[in-house]
């Protein structure tokens, strides 16, 4: 079911935003990712991270901004904003916070819940917010990191503004 | 080592390290990404020329030239972090992309100790984290945890 974000429509002069509100808050499925060795030495060698030396007995940990690499590969789909004129979506910002290591050798199985879908009206026009929580738990189930990811859409060639509050923790 | 030696203070600048997302660098993590490249599996996928590979597509999105995806600058902040104290662990990252990043362009990778945490056996820095340009702009900026510890795990 699509709905537009104000039924009731107060603001008659903006356009009018819309987006699937049956997945809203609802934790799906995203996938899942295994930390490979190969793809976390590629990661370092390509940001330019450095390789700490290991201490004897530890296992290699990945760092949180690999975790970068695993979105969009699926998980921010459904959402189905459409706001007239809005036609670039772009990532506005994101948080991430790791609450237990990530190792070399875990599967991590992602998750997504749309939080939120809103819009914004400025000097350069209306642009739409969709705001997504990325959950990954570990082979343990346990869950090792939380992120909030937002995107805008607005019209070709006007800048996105800062997003609001972009903390990982609810 | 005790945390007397993590020569980290409030008002401490990260040092700086200079970044440029060229074409073939943003392909790379494109690929390691997911997002083109052989594997034909991964869902979400682009599904043609984006602003990121085709420099027509970016202007017609009103772009003077390919951009770099927002996450490329986060994960250059974390590692002028991780330059820092390799041996660290960033905790916490959250980042606001303020304006679009032109592929080619070189930055730098940057920011300053806000506060700084003594425990027992570990030291714990928030930091503001941003990406300059040289003429001081900051198109992404935003803050970092890290945890440095003292002693190895027990």
């Amino acid at each position: 079911m699509t709905i537009p974000e104000d039924a009731g429509g107060a603001a008659a002069q903006a356009p009018q935003l819309t987006y699937n509100a049956e997945i809203l808050r609802k934790e799906q499925p995203a996938g899942a990712i295994t930390l490979t060795e190969a793809g976390v030495d590629r990661y370092m060698e390509l940001t330019g991270h450095p390789r700490a030396a290991l201490p004897e007995g530890e296992r290699r940990e990945a760092p949180i901004a690999m975790l970068n690499v695993f979105f969009s590969r699926g998980q921010e789909v459904g959402a189905d904003v459409k706001l007239e004129g809005a036609t670039v979506g772009l990532n506005a910002g994101r948080a991430i916070e790791l609450y237990r290591p990530i190792y070399v050798g875990d599967t991590l199985t992602r998750s997504a819940i749309l939080q939120d879908v809103y819009s914004k009206t400025g000097r350069s026009g209306t642009m739409a917010f969709e705001v997504w929580e990325i959950l990954f738990r570990n082979q343990d189930h346990e869950l090792v990191a939380r992120a909030r990811d937002s995107m805008v859409y607005r019209a070709p060639g006007v800048a996105p503004p800062p997003e609001r509050g972009a903390e990982a923790s609810p | 080592m005790t945390t007397e030696h993590i020569l980290a203070d409030i008002g401490d600048e990260i040092p700086p390290m200079e970044w440029t997302a060229d074409p073939d660098l943003v392909r790379e993590m494109l690929d390691l990404s997911g997002w083109i490249g052989d594997d034909e599996s991964g869902e979400g996928r682009m599904s043609g020329p984006s602003r990121f590979t085709d420099q027509e597509t970016a202007r017609s999105e009103g772009f003077g030239n390919m951009i770099v995806p927002g996450n490329l600058g986060m994960m250059a902040m974390a590692a002028a972090i991780q330059r820092w104290f390799p041996h660290g662990r960033v905790s916490k990252l959250d980042c606001v992309f303020r304006q679009p990043i032109t592929q080619g362009e070189t930055l730098t990778a940057t920011g300053v100790v806000t506060d700084r945490q003594d425990h027992a056996d570990h030291v714990i820095l928030e930091m503001d984290v941003y990406l300059e340009r040289p003429d001081n702009q900051r198109p992404q900026g935003g803050t970092a945890v890290m945890t440095i510890r003292t002693t190895p795990p027990a």
